[in-house]
């Protein structure tokens, strides 16, 4: 369980929030809300004031890389920096690049080859390899189809479900609300505020 | 013997060719230009102070006046390779990190040399030591500088992918790793370069004055070997201990990029 007390900086506040394992949490709010900042704390990516605490252990305990192993944030342009995109992984399962609609050759491709919603698609893949507690993620359906978006929600809620993941994705598009939230979070003027079960 | 004396007016000339070009860069870059300028007076006006400097420290032989003039050396050139960075962050620990990374490089480097390989007695005689050190100085300052500004550019530009590493629980030792080796890279090229390049292309500055001096040619390239085998090693001491104590700076302690510490020097 991920537990948020009394965040603060100065663009974003937070009283109370929890979310549980297994969970798919969708977080909205306008174009510049801070949505983006908002998952980079949860990361502690940038300091902030308050308590966040996963299964009843503070962020203090974990060293920062420990931490962000179990909390990883997925930006919505991700980077490769190896030459080839399986030496990103380590274990890497093609299984899992079928299932998302691409071509399992791909893992031995020049990652600078890639469209944009390729890259967006592994980047989940990647961080999916490393396997994390809670996955937060950056509009990963921005770059894709309806078909592709249907397989990427599906894997998302397949990972929730089967990894007892918990899944904390920000999203513009309030019918992806629908189908996917099991909890909705809102930024209003700089509150995350918890509006509950979306469903 | 002594070389064929200079005339005020072939340093004039010499000057006015310096004026020339920085009217040439001055469209393209004020600051630039203004750097050709004010860099021409400051030299002229400290090699004459040195000058007079060295000749007082020679009528007069002792290791403290020594050790006063390398210090004083030692936090000119601490000063110097933050002056001219794109990228600031105007605290002691910026000062410190770089002043710390040159004695490393230098002072170690110039100590051997005077103890171990020059060998006079007594081993501190201002006569080697100050050029000694002024030598290692100067090149450790430039590869220093090329170094932390190459590694802080960097950063500033890789933010993304830097931040992208970091989220996927790389340490900032890690993520940072590519830019470190390019900055690394960049501070060597000088004296890779100076090293490749040597009898064949040039004929380093000091050997050249022993030349011009009349001093025996084996003499003065076995001197010159040793000189550049110094700097090569001086400089890379001093590359990885600034590359390393930059990086830090750039981190806090929870391994998140802090590039909120620094300032970026905006040319109008």
């Amino acid at each position: 369980m991920l537990e948020l007390q009394s965040i603060q900086t100065d663009i974003i506040k937070a009283d109370h929030l929890t979310a549980n394992a297994g969970e798919r949490v969708l977080l909205s709010g306008p174009s510049g809300s801070g949505k983006s900042y908002f998952l980079r704390i949860l990361a502690d990516l940038i300091p902030w004031q308050g308590s966040i605490q996963l299964d009843q252990q503070p962020v203090n305990g974990f060293s920062g890389p420990e931490w962000r192993r179990q909390v990883m944030l997925v930006p919505p342009e991700s980077h490769w920096w190896l030459p080839s995109v399986g030496d990103h992984f380590s274990h890497p399962r093609q299984a899992a690049v079928e299932q998302l609609g691409l071509d399992p050759a791909i893992l031995g491709r020049d990652p600078q080859y890639l469209s944009s919603g390729e890259k967006q698609r592994l980047a989940v893949l990647r961080a999916f390899d490393r396997r994390p507690k809670v996955l937060l993620l950056d509009e990963p359906c921005a770059n894709l189809d309806p078909d592709r978006t249907s397989l990427m929600e599906d894997m998302l809620t397949g990972w929730c479900k089967e990894e007892a993941g918990l899944l904390i994705m920000t999203s513009h598009d309030p019918a992806q609300r629908q189908r996917m939230a099991d909890r909705h979070w809102q930024i209003q003027d700089g509150h995350v505020i918890d509006q509950g079960d979306s469903q | 013997m002594n070389g064929p004396e200079l005339s005020l007016f072939d340093l004039g000339l010499a000057a006015l060719m310096v004026v020339a070009v920085a009217g040439f860069v001055r469209p393209l870059s004020k600051r630039s230009a203004n750097g050709l300028l004010v860099g021409m007076a400051r030299m002229s006006l400290q090699l004459a102070l040195i000058g007079l400097v060295l000749k007082a420290l020679f009528e007069n032989v002792t290791p403290y006046w020594v050790l006063l003039v390398s210090l004083v050396m030692l936090l000119a050139a601490g000063r110097e390779v933050m002056a001219r960075q794109h990228y600031r962050r105007h605290t002691i620990a910026e000062w410190r990190n770089g002043l710390f990374a040159m004695a490393a490089g230098s002072f170690s480097l110039t100590l051997l040399a005077l103890l171990v390989m020059i060998d006079h007695d007594p081993w501190y005689h201002p006569r080697f030591a100050i050029p000694f050190l002024g030598m290692m100085l100067g090149n450790t300052m430039t590869a220093i500088a090329l170094t932390i500004s190459r590694i802080l550019e960097g950063a500033h530009q890789q933010r993304a992918m830097l931040e992208e590493r970091l989220a996927l629980g790389e340490s900032w030792q890690e993520a940072s790793h590519t830019i470190r080796r390019d900055g690394i890279r960049q501070g060597l090229i000088p004296v890779i370069n100076m090293m490749a390049a040597s009898g064949i292309v040039s004929l380093p500055g000091m050997m050249t004055g022993q030349l011009l001096a009349g001093a025996d040619p084996v003499n003065a390239v076995s001197y010159q070997i040793l000189i550049i085998l110094l700097i090569a090693a001086g400089t890379s001491i001093g590359i990885l201990t600034a590359s390393r104590l930059t990086l830090k700076q750039l981190f806090d302690d929870r391994h998140r990029l802090r590039l909120d510490r620094f300032t970026e020097e905006k040319e109008r």
